[in-house]
């Protein structure tokens, strides 16, 4: 039997065994973690307090010629609660019912729904949610998510020269499109550091460690001069209720665009609301039969030849005429004597097609490549048409008098309005320059100054060709472009649409090129 | 340059749909920018007078030469 110490004794002994052993154990554990498993252990502390994200500067700015802001990536708030947690549901409702003047009722029934994740509001600029902002930190269980989104500010003004920035941040038509590669951001991985949570806490290292954002660019356009146009586009097509109309104003002297729209046209902050017809910038991207306004260019061979003088007569055989044996053409009013100037003055058909005869068709031909038709301008927007201008072994007996006249040739609108500046500078076809500037960290800078192609007129057929215009509008068939006591001139344009392999009598393209004299700003075209 | 894609006949004529487009724009440039009236002819005109554009006389002679 063991006395009361003995049994003491023993109880130290056992305790002290067991303590020493578990010590043992542990010292040789942490040995045996130090010696054969630290770098292991490190790695993964170092990968579960870390994580990388791909990250994307924001998308380069466009603005016009002034610098006004045409496009811009801003950030766009959604605010959510989680309705399973607490929330201060009376607070949220108030707050947001009376800043967007919604019925209670409305955000009473969004937040019946017990979910983790119930949106209130979305889609929201800054300014329009700045109050809810400032006492987000007061409301309890209100939360926000921030996202970059493209914005427009003049909705539907440049609709069509823009483009747009799809969902997946990429540019689809217009300068969004061609110059995607140059206004994206530019993607880097980035490594933050992550509480025992999860959630992240720093940045630690950006691959790139520099400017991610995209580049700007500055365009020719400029926001008054758009505004005028679309208007004057939209009015026009309410009158005449027709199915679109386009049109362009160009600087002759150095083709700067500084107006360039078509309607219908759409709000690119709202596009997946339209029909992918409105989004082609038909300017550009549809060519079409230009009728009478293309007898500039065949007056203008006709000049440049030096076999006719504005004031030789030619008769117009009373206002019906036979080329060929099947082909008759008439005037639009019976002419007897008519002028060189007057022919153009009054859209003659006959008068130009008997001086087209004397002249020989191969001239036409030239000519009308000299200006630049057949072939894309060059303008850095994306879906451009060449246009239709048959190689001269291909033309027919009637080609040259069809082409003269506006038929058997398509053109789109910039063709023709480049063509117009060139009568309007002194002879020189200019390039047309819609880019003014590329600004941007790294960027190495091209230049972007005008640059006329050629010249395709001398200076006196030029002013002979002006003095023709005004007539076109201070006596001939554009009588209702005239202004009192303001200098202008241009040539009217209707031709037959072709369709379904016939011209057609109830479907016309009503077309007119002008040239406005201002001595302060320059010409338009 | 103005171009009207199937204007309702009766308004199909370039003077009727195209050239009033035309004249709206000039009458609020003409607005917008305060412009007095103007009945020089053009072919009274001088390089100067015409050319404010960054296109310089002196450039389009170089690119004669």
């Amino acid at each position: 039997m063991l006395n009361r110490n003995q049994i003491l004794y023993k109880r130290i002994r056992i305790t002290s065994f067991i303590f020493f052993t578990a010590n043992a154990i542990i010292l040789s554990k942490m040995l045996f973690i130090q010696s054969f498993k630290s770098e292991q252990l490190k790695d993964n502390t170092y990968k579960f307090g870390r994580t990388e994200r791909t990250a994307s500067g924001n998308r380069g700015k466009v603005l016009d010629k002034d610098g006004e802001i045409l496009a811009q990536s801003i950030p766009k708030y959604t605010f959510w609660v989680n309705s399973k947690k607490h929330y201060e549901k009376d607070k949220i409702i108030k707050l947001f019912s009376a800043e967007f003047d919604k019925p209670r009722e409305y955000y009473l029934s969004l937040l019946k729904n017990k979910r983790k994740y119930v949106k209130i509001e979305d889609g929201l600029f800054r300014m329009e949610c700045a109050n809810i902002l400032a006492q987000i930190n007061e409301i309890e269980g209100l939360h926000y998510d921030m996202s970059v989104d493209r914005f427009y500010p003049h909705k539907n003004l440049f609709s069509q020269v823009l483009g747009y920035v799809d969902a997946d941040n990429q540019g689809q038509f217009g300068i969004e499109r061609e110059f995607n590669s140059i206004l994206e951001g530019k993607l880097e991985q980035r490594t933050y550091s992550r509480s025992a949570n999860g959630r992240i806490r720093q940045l630690e290292y950006s691959e790139l460690n520099k400017n991610t954002n995209g580049l700007d660019i500055q365009l020719t356009l400029d926001v008054d001069m758009q505004d005028i146009l679309v208007h004057a586009l939209n009015n026009g097509l309410d009158r005449s209720k027709a199915k679109s109309a386009s049109g362009i104003i160009l600087d002759p002297f150095n083709g700067d665009i500084l107006a360039m729209a078509s309607i219908p046209d759409y709000d690119p902050n709202n596009y997946k609301e339209y029909n992918v017809d409105v989004f082609s910038n038909r300017v550009i991207s549809e060519s079409y039969e230009p009728g009478s306004t293309f007898k500039l260019i065949a007056m203008a061979a006709l000049l440049e030849s030096k076999k006719f003088s504005p004031e030789d007569m030619i008769f117009c055989e009373n206002g019906k005429y036979q080329i060929l044996p099947q082909k008759t053409i008439h005037d639009h009013e019976p002419y007897d004597y008519l002028s060189v100037s007057e022919v153009f003055i009054y859209s003659s058909n006959i008068g130009l097609v008997k001086l087209v005869k004397e002249l020989g068709d191969a001239s036409i031909y030239n000519f009308a490549r000299k200006f630049g038709f057949g072939i894309q301008t060059g303008i850095p927007l994306p879906s451009e048409s060449s246009g239709l201008l048959r190689q001269y072994n291909q033309w027919s007996r009637l080609s040259g008098f069809s082409i003269s006249m506006g038929q058997e040739i398509a053109v789109n609108t910039l063709q023709l309005g480049l063509a117009y500046s060139a009568v309007a500078n002194g002879g020189y076809l200019p390039a047309p320059r819609i880019i003014k500037n590329i600004y941007g960290e790294g960027y190495d800078m091209n230049d972007f100054s005008p640059i006329p192609i050629r010249r395709v007129i001398s200076k006196n057929t030029s002013k002979i060709l002006l003095d023709m215009m005004e007539g076109v509008v201070t006596q001939g068939t554009a009588s209702k472009a005239g202004i009192p006591g303001y200098k202008i001139g241009g040539k009217t344009g209707t031709a037959e649409k072709f369709i379904e392999g016939r011209y057609s009598s109830k479907f016309f393209i009503s077309s007119f090129a002008s040239i406005f004299l201002l001595m302060t700003l320059g010409m338009f075209v | 340059m103005i171009s009207v894609d199937s204007p309702i006949y009766g308004f199909h004529w370039g003077n009727e749909t195209a050239a009033p487009i035309v004249k709206e724009i000039f009458e609020r440039i003409i607005l917008k920018f305060d412009f007095e009236p103007n009945l020089t002819n053009y072919s009274n005109l001088n390089s100067n007078q015409v050319n404010n554009g960054n296109l310089s006389y002196k450039s389009l002679r170089k690119l004669e030469l």
